[in-house]
């Protein structure tokens, strides 16, 4: 389900949908549920021709003037903006088919669109990735293949101005376990984790592998590249790195990882944290550092720094003791010059989702804007959605507009400014 | 924020901000934290001959003189002589109430015209947890000014340490509903002989031996726990034949032996004596009304004079959340050892206490309540719960139990589309804010099949 505010003249609209997918609507006409989720066996009798319900739960992208429902197991969802209805099913003009990851990235120069599509069920053997770009228009200007050693859930990735950094963490794909019972996805810590960097219009030749020890990454914040003729030059990524993950299946934690001693019980172990890797391109060195040892996830940035040098970083910090999975209970500011974090506390029994920087004029500085994010008051009860001033996110909030009904806690945010569809 | 300039400055050139510098003497507030400390203080103005406050009465306010002058009197019981003292523009006063809950120990008066700022409870707390080395310092500060006083207070003795006053730090941060996980900054560098005493007596006990990594077999606890723990706990000496609760008293503390023997008599509605047992150095007691709310199911008597360590609902809702593991290991441990003590007494009945509540799930259901209680969190089920669950339950109900995880609260799906404008907005919209702030999320619309994350 969408839910939006739509912000003009000082007013605030509320409006939530539910994403039409062919799924949602043949269970709306029976009354119940058809499909089980994905950790479940899939229905191999293709109910409506069915195999996997798309949920298309995950993310929005708004790219060529479009809306786009995502979720990476099937393809996107075209919905009507800023109606939020859903139009159908949406392929790019036939021009990919299977899964699209949620997490696109959008080149704030050229507008060119980069993704990422993989195939769930196929990956009973080798992962088969493809990498692919869309001009600003829509075209679809590169389509490539990557190869893997393994099948693995991919859920991110990043790009330079000039590089594209594919993610390769051992949290394999393993379909066939569903057959017996169990989950199907699984952080193996025999394999490393390794990082693909290629030429943005490469292909799976010009990809360099960096290797580091086992350790999951599900969200990057940004990537730039350093120039230095002395050193050589490197690309910076920023992420949220844990040393181990059991974020889709809390249940499946501990058991056999543990028994085989492979894996450290701590607290430490599950913090996810944001960290930097420096990837040196000349010596093919890689310098791991931990940037704060904040529990954090769903790091966001100024998009128009996206594949740039980038200042600031805001997250969500994981409220830990409420393990297994994640809400935020505040909003962490990371400034990456003066290595300081400002957190806007939210105080008492209330959590918040994923935080979108929105500038405040097209040439404002990095910081100069406010910080979306909904709000839920778990005492009161009641949702929304938070604004905060980001440059001062100690401050009081800039305003906070209440909402007519719950919003539930969910995955991604964007915001799509007025101009831009006007 | 509104926050006058006038506050700001006051603030900033007080002396408790002067202190309030790292070792190299940089600041140790940035310009925003002082402002977010600003807005919590109360701007006070006060003409000459006011009374401040008055020595005996309960304060829970220190403030900050920005300009005028105060004096203070200190009178002593039973004489008639007294000590005086002036404060200036800058200097803090009336910051050991705040700290200890204790009243006043001097009367404050205003001898010319006087304008101060008043740092309440709330206020403190937020200046505790603005910067990692705050609690140090002003420890340290604070600790010496109680110092240079304490020859002229009548209870010298009370007079704080520098680890006293961190422990008063880490109540006050409690109290205020910070977690223990916010404040790791509170670091006992030494601890006083009564902390040590505490700290052996919980590595001694059955609750540490315990609580292990089911991994590793490492302590749960580390010794920065232990210390923290200590803090927050209290030492009691019981004499001989003391009885620390009755049967059917209410009761919010539990109990650890460190030395001596406890005795417990179990008796039926009826007075007639069904049961006794002995616990032995190292024994928890006490807790099961801690955790349920119920009354007191047994009477607990010294035969020997003993030392107690006693926990506050607090004090156990802190240690259930310092580590993932601890509310199941807990539970198991309390579970195993409360079966065993009732199997003994089933056949002379088994006293009011229903078996359900030593089932280990019902167990963690209470510790999920009480740190509901305590930090007022948004129940949800544990990591550890789900571990256990998955090691007992069948697919089915562990399916289900997890589905339930995802499907309740504020997880739980909404079922209406609606279109709602103009909206209450507490704040200002900023005019060049335009457009559409949109979040995907899942909300299935009919009960899930299967698995569901």
């Amino acid at each position: 389900m969408v839910h939006g505010v739509l912000i003009e003249d000082g007013k605030a609209l509320y409006r939530n949908r539910y994403v039409r997918t062919a799924g949602f609507l043949a269970e709306q006409q029976v009354g119940k549920a058809i499909w089980p989720g994905i950790l479940n066996l899939p229905r191999f009798d293709y109910p409506h021709g069915i195999l996997i319900k798309n949920v298309a739960n995950t993310s929005l992208v708004w790219h060529n003037r479009k809306l786009l429902a995502l979720w990476e197991v099937g393809g996107p969802y075209l919905m009507d903006f800023p109606s939020l209805n859903t139009i159908g099913s949406y392929s790019f003009d036939q021009q990919v088919s299977g899964g699209f990851t949620a997490h696109p990235k959008i080149d704030p120069d050229t507008g060119e669109m980069l993704f990422l599509s993989y195939s769930v069920m196929d990956a009973v053997g080798n992962g088969d990735l493809q990498y692919g770009i869309f001009s600003s228009e829509g075209k679809l200007i590169h389509l490539t293949s990557i190869e893997l050693p393994r099948a693995v859930m991919m859920h991110d990735f990043a790009i330079t101005k000039n590089y594209t950094i594919i993610l390769d963490m051992p949290l394999l794909l393993r379909p066939a376990k569903v057959m017996r019972g169990e989950a199907p996805l699984e952080f193996d810590p025999q394999y490393p984790s390794r990082f693909g960097i290629l030429p943005r219009y490469g292909d799976n030749r010009s990809i360099r592998w960096f290797e580091v020890p086992p350790s999951m990454i599900f969200h990057t914040a940004n990537a730039y590249e350093v120039c230095s003729a002395t050193a050589g030059d490197e690309i910076v990524l920023l992420g949220c790195r844990s040393p181990y993950t059991n974020v889709l299946q809390p249940h499946c934690d501990s058991g056999e990882l543990f028994d085989r001693g492979e894996l450290y019980d701590s607290d430490e172990f599950r913090a996810t944290s944001l960290c930097r890797w420096r990837f040196n391109l000349a010596s093919g060195r890689i310098r791991v550092d931990p940037v704060d040892d904040l529990p954090v996830e769903f790091p966001r940035i100024d998009e128009r720094r996206l594949g740039r040098y980038n200042r600031y970083v805001d997250a969500g910090r994981l409220v830990n003791y409420m393990l297994p999975h994640g809400t935020f209970d505040g909003v962490v500011k990371y400034d990456l010059e003066q290595g300081t974090r400002q957190v806007h506390e939210l105080g008492r029994a209330r959590f918040c989702g994923e935080a979108v920087f929105v500038p405040r004029s097209d040439s404002s500085n990095e910081d100069q804007g406010w910080l979306l994010t909904y709000v839920h008051d778990a005492v009161l009860r009641r949702s929304e959605l938070l604004i905060l001033d980001a440059e001062d996110l100690m401050a009081d909030p800039v305003a906070r507009i209440l909402l007519p009904q719950r919003v539930p806690y969910g995955f991604h945010s964007t915001w799509v400014s007025r101009p831009r569809h006007c | 924020m509104d926050v006058s300039p006038v506050v700001l400055a006051a603030l900033e050139s007080s002396d408790l901000c002067r202190r309030l510098v790292d070792e190299s003497g940089q600041p140790l507030l940035t310009s925003a934290a002082l402002v977010r400390l600003a807005s919590n203080l109360q701007w006070l103005e006060r003409s000459g001959g006011e009374v401040l406050f008055r020595q005996g009465e309960n304060g829970q306010s220190a403030y900050i003189l920005v300009q005028g002058e105060v004096e203070g009197t200190i009178a002593y019981a039973g004489t008639s002589s007294s000590k005086v003292f002036r404060l200036g523009a800058g200097e803090l006063v009336g910051e050991m109430s705040l700290l200890t809950g204790l009243p006043r120990t001097a009367t404050v008066t205003i001898t010319t015209a006087t304008k101060l700022l008043e740092i309440s409870t709330p206020a403190f707390a937020c200046l505790l947890a603005l910067h990692p080395q705050i609690p140090e310092v002003l420890a340290t500060f604070v600790s010496e000014r109680e110092a240079a006083n304490a020859a002229d207070l009548e209870n010298a003795a009370e007079a704080c340490g520098r680890n006293t006053v961190l422990t008063k730090f880490l109540n006050l941060l409690l109290s205020q509903n910070y977690m223990p996980k916010s404040f790791p900054q509170i670091v006992f560098k030494s601890s006083t002989s009564t902390q040590q005493r505490i700290v052996a007596g919980l590595q001694a006990s059955e609750l540490y031996k315990q609580l292990r990594s089911c991994a590793t077999g490492h302590p749960l606890l580390k010794n920065a726990d232990l210390l923290n723990l200590a803090a927050q706990a209290r030492l009691r000496q019981v004499r001989r034949g003391e009885i620390f609760f009755r049967q059917g008293e209410p009761g919010t503390s539990a109990y650890i032996l460190i030395s001596g023997e406890v005795e417990g008599q179990i008796k039926k509605a009826d007075s007639r004596h069904i049961g006794e047992f002995q616990l032995q150095a190292g024994a928890l007691f006490g807790e099961m009304s801690l955790l349920t709310g119920q009354s007191r199911v047994a009477t607990l008597r010294a035969v020997q004079s003993s030392e107690v360590i006693e926990l506050s609902e607090l004090t156990f809702a802190h240690l259930l959340a310092i580590h993932p593991d601890i509310p199941l290991r807990l539970a198991e441990f309390i579970a195993q050892r409360q079966r065993s003590e009732i199997l003994s007494l089933e056949d002379r009945s088994a006293g009011d206490r229903s078996v359900q509540d030593l089932n280990p799930e019902r167990l963690l259901q209470h510790f999920q309540n009480l740190s509901q209680r305590v930090f007022g969190l948004y129940a949800r089920v544990p990591h550890s719960v789900l571990t256990y669950l998955s090691s007992i339950k069948s697919e089915k109900s562990l399916s289900s139990t997890v589905a339930n995880l995802y499907l309740t609260n504020n997880f739980a799906p909404v079922r209406h589309e609606i279109d709602r404008d103009n909206l209450v907005v507490i704040g200002r919209l900023p005019p060049e804010l335009t457009g559409m702030f949109l979040r995907n999320g899942p909300n299935p619309q009919f009960p899930p099949l299967g698995r569901y994350h």
